[in-house]
């Protein structure tokens, strides 16, 4: 039956139907983990088959940069080449080929790819305030931080967006951190 | 690690945006909208279990300090009485939950969504985007569709399409000449 499909997420057992789209909690009849299933018309689209291109039947006719033998149906949005059916992938309504595809994800062009990124700016505060506990670890740190600050300067910060108050945070406290340490080699040059 | 990491919940244009923070890195899933199929909520005991924890060292150290005087009464009691707020907000934020989104290839935990009212929250405003996107369901019409529905028809995450590339069709293969030029 189609709602086995709909399982519990701790026994995998079939859920009863009385859990789906009800709005309260209902017991699972396996666990007895009480569950709550909300079931979208998403659920009963089937899977789109991929399109293989259509073959060349006419000579002369325009064909796909990467299947010399297959129809070009779009042009790549990124680097003009013609594409076949196959080789076409729409991405937020522009269509890109396979090849534009990967060089833009690990350049980071595309960010609606992008799945990891790295925080340096959250790297050079936490540079700068974690060793502060350990204070003589601040002689090494104080002024890694501050260099990782600037690295961090134009380089893109989280993905949802925020201010550059770590980065300068990260400055100022390393700064201070610099300061003391100056102040306290000076004290003990001038008590010798 | 995992101890280390910090799960929030964004709402996008025509997805979900989970990002896990380590502090010095994130990671992203997106759920678009029109791809949600289910979203299950699962009823969990840690909010009882923390709880349980939480009473404890109240009670270890806050019983004892009735019995000292001075300044062992007042750390004792200090540390009892922190143990007891926390108890006192874990009863506040309500029972705990485990909240999955499910797609055609995937269920996936939504690690933000830890207390059922969050989820129920969640559950109500995200009904909203995805009805706008992919239409109602009601409670008949769904067991109306599962009943009369082939077996095929929803197919499961782990069985996708198998298809045989034949010797036109394999994807193409990056090489220096094929590079794009931008």
């Amino acid at each position: 039956m189609p709602e086995a499909l709909l399982t519990c997420p701790k026994c995998q057992a079939p859920l009863p139907e009385t859990a789906l789209n009800s709005e309260r909690l209902e017991a699972c009849l396996a666990c007895g983990v009480p569950v709550q299933v909300e079931v979208y018309p998403a659920f009963f689209k089937p899977i789109e088959a991929g399109k293989a291109g259509e073959t060349i039947v006419i000579e002369g006719e325009a064909s796909c940069f990467y299947h010399p033998q297959k129809r070009a149906a779009v042009h790549c949005a990124s680097c003009g080449r013609f594409l076949c059916a196959l080789c076409d992938v729409e991405l937020n309504g522009e269509h890109i080929c396979p090849v534009c595809l990967e060089t833009g994800q690990k350049k980071g062009k595309l960010t609606e790819l992008e799945n990891k990124r790295m925080l340096w700016d959250s790297a050079a505060f936490s540079l700068a305030v974690a060793p502060i506990v350990m204070y003589p670890l601040t002689l090494l740190t104080a002024p890694t931080a501050i260099v990782l600050a600037i690295y961090a300067w134009n380089k893109p910060s989280s993905i949802v967006g925020r201010t550059r108050a770590r980065i300068y945070l990260a400055i100022i406290i390393s700064l201070l951190e610099i300061g003391g340490w100056i102040a306290l080699f000076t004290v003990m040059y001038y008590r010798q | 690690m995992a101890a280390l990491q910090h799960a929030r919940l964004y709402q996008g244009p025509d997805h979900l945006l989970q990002v896990v923070s380590t502090g010095y890195s994130e990671v992203y899933k997106r759920f678009y909208f029109r791809d949600i199929q289910a979203i299950i909520i699962q009823k969990t005991h840690w909010g009882k279990i923390w709880n349980g924890i939480w009473a404890f060292f109240t009670a270890m150290f806050g019983l004892p300090a009735f019995d000292m005087s001075g300044g062992q009464a007042i750390a004792m009691g200090s540390v009892g009485a922190c143990f007891g707020l926390f108890l006192i907000g874990n009863i506040v934020l309500g029972p705990t939950c485990a909240c999955f989104v499910r797609t055609a290839v995937q269920t996936e935990r939504l690690s933000p969504v830890t207390r059922s009212r969050t989820a129920r929250r969640f559950l109500k405003r995200i009904r909203l985007l995805i009805d706008s996107l992919q239409g109602s369901l009601s409670r008949e019409d769904l067991l109306l569709r599962l009943r009369t529905a082939p077996a095929s028809t929803a197919p499961a995450p782990n069985e996708l399409p198998i298809v045989t590339p034949q010797a036109g069709d394999l994807p193409p293969v990056i090489t220096p000449e094929n590079r794009p030029i931008a």
